[in-house]
């Protein structure tokens, strides 16, 4: 899907590790006003290099106002984050070029963000506004395309506005791509497209991490997507972080899940109906193989150990 | 973020709520011609009128904050219409300014004026405090009518406004956002010179009206499936109809008119 053999853009910048780190961040909108919304309040989490982030939780709670906190686009009115060991919500917020640049983040709908007349001008957005010269420019959006997996230079010279949605989502996230981000921010990656679509982009999102070492914040509804991707989750409702660990430990808490209007894996669901039939099957697999296999010898064993 | 209400409804159950919105627009634009038909030197018409205005808030049972908001976006013209009017005017000399003079003259007019901008502005936004939008173009469309035997569109005027105050809301929101997602590009929309920002808000407009186009295709599409066809033979849900409130309020501004009027022409009418 993404070509191993092709090298990374160089890296000129200075070579401080993009941990990003926050400390009791919390954001309301209309602040003194009656109508007052607290989105985000207390969240204490650190991102470290290299790592694949997992973000789930209800509509409204907060998700999409955290992305915007991590690239500096909102200010969280409480507490502080550090990226890279520098402070983004004192003082010197008015200049976030640089943080923008290494912290890319892809917004809900990205094809909503296209507005050049071809698809490479587009792409080029961001490495023209980060004043690089005409062929660098070139270069960069040659490689952002090909890791998204567009590599026709004719389609390169379409307008953005003839390609079908699935295309379009995908020349979206090159346009952040070809910002060359240490760490990427997707908001809901895949909302709105079919299955071959979704499977298209969360495998460019996974060779992102996995073979360019980006460190990778993903925000979804979809608890199979993040299940599949992520090394570590993070469970927000009404702002506040209620859970984080492994998938592995936050599937476990089924019940809880399901109170917040989230739900578990359908593999853990298929193991939680058959245990609760008496079968003796481990509490979380999150890989379709790996489940019909615990099943197999399960059945093998003799149905389990409890009555049918 | 969903922070900007059109329209600025407040939600009551005031008799001035109560009043069908024909009414209160036609109050406002009497109001509005009365203002400027009365005498300018004439200290108890605006005293009349600023009672009318005030009381009408009073009776809305609106806070006088809403009246000094409401003030706020004219500020600017406001102070030039005074300063202007301060300096514009030959006659008695009260004081200099180095080699402008203000004169008696002057600072009567320049009252006047702003006395009569303040009233203007505070009345109209009256009006939008105590109609919901629907109200407002549904009494507009009711208005326009009678012209529209002479070709004036007004169900689709008012269909229009209705749209337009609905979207706007939806737009502000769509630009935020569409904003947000270039500056995460590096897209800088706040310096450089005028040139250079007109020219940054592109990466802006082109993504707005291409949704906003999407979205009137849409709009048209569900108007159509629930079978819209245009005013014609068209019958409403909620008829508008004059009530005694109704007629008292047209009692008020007839009396209001006419007093404003005497104490401009009828004094020196023998």
């Amino acid at each position: 899907m993404c070509c191993g053999s092709m090298s990374w853009f160089p890296r000129s910048r200075s070579s401080v590790a993009m941990r990003l780190e926050l400390q009791g961040v919390g954001h309301s909108y209309f602040r003194g006003a009656p109508q007052e919304v607290r989105a985000l309040d207390g969240i204490d989490l650190v991102i470290e290099e290299g790592e694949f982030l997992g973000v789930i939780g209800p509509t409204g709670s907060g998700k999409s106002t955290l992305a915007q906190c991590l690239n500096g686009l909102l200010h969280p009115t409480d507490g502080r984050i550090l990226a890279g060991g520098r402070d983004i919500t004192g003082g010197d917020r008015k200049n976030l070029r640089w943080l923008r640049q290494r912290v890319g983040l892809v917004f809900q709908f990205p094809e909503s963000q296209l507005f050049e007349e071809t698809v490479e001008d587009d792409v080029g957005f961001g490495p023209r506004n980060l004043g690089l010269s005409r062929d660098e420019t070139a270069a960069r959006v040659e490689r952002a395309l090909e890791l998204v997996g567009i590599s026709d230079p004719g389609v390169a010279r379409r307008s953005p506005f003839t390609l079908s949605g699935g295309q379009m989502r995908r020349v979206a996230i090159a346009g952040v791509l070809a910002l060359d981000p240490e760490v990427l921010v997707l908001d809901e990656p895949a909302a709105g497209l079919d299955p071959a679509g979704r499977d298209e982009i969360l495998g460019h999102v996974k060779a992102l991490h996995e073979h360019r070492g980006l460190t990778v914040v993903l925000i979804s509804h979809n608890m199979e997507e993040v299940a599949r991707l992520a090394d570590r989750l993070l469970v927000l409702a009404g702002g506040r972080a209620v859970m984080a660990g492994t998938p592995g430990e936050v599937f476990r808490r089924g019940p809880e899940l399901r109170a917040m209007g989230l739900d578990v894996p359908a593999t853990v669901q298929v193991l939680e109906a058959l245990r609760h039939r008496g079968w003796t099957l481990p509490e979380v697999l999150l890989d379709v193989e790996a489940t019909a296999d615990a099943i197999a010898s399960a059945l093998q064993a003799g149905r389990g150990t409890g009555p049918c | 973020m969903r922070t900007v209400v059109i329209g600025q409804y407040v939600v009551g159950d005031s008799p001035v709520h109560r009043l069908d919105p024909r009414t209160k627009i036609m109050g406002v634009l009497v109001f509005m011609a009365v203002l400027f038909a009365a005498d300018r030197t004439s200290v108890p018409s605006y005293l009349i009128l600023a009672a009318v205005a005030l009381g009408g808030y009073r009776l809305a049972g609106i806070s006088f904050r809403y009246m000094v908001r409401s003030i706020k976006p004219v500020l600017v013209i406001l102070f030039f219409t005074v300063v202007i009017n301060l300096f514009w005017y030959r006659g008695e000399v009260v004081f200099r300014i180095w080699r402008l003079a203000v004169t008696r003259e002057g600072i009567a007019m320049a009252g006047a004026m702003g006395v009569r901008l303040l009233l203007l502005v505070t009345t109209a936004a009256l009006l939008t405090l105590t109609t919901p939008p629907i109200a407002l173009t549904d009494g507009l469309e009711r208005l326009l009518s009678p012209w529209k035997r002479i070709g004036v569109p007004a169900h689709e005027l008012a269909l229009m406004l209705t749209i337009a105050l609905r979207f706007i809301p939806t737009l502000i929101d769509e630009a935020d956002r569409i904003m947000k997602a270039q500056m995460a590009r590096g897209a800088d929309f706040t310096t450089g010179g005028l040139v250079q920002r007109a020219k940054s808000l592109l990466p802006l407009l082109v993504p707005l009206f291409v949704s906003s186009f999407r979205r009137a295709d849409e709009l048209a599409t569900a108007m159509e499936a629930r079978c819209y066809r245009g005013g014609e033979g068209r019958t409403r849900l909620r008829e508008l109809r004059y009530a005694g409130l109704d007629y008292a309020a047209a009692a008020l501004f007839l009396v209001l008119t006419g007093v404003i009027l005497y104490l401009r022409f009828g004094v020196r009418v023998p």
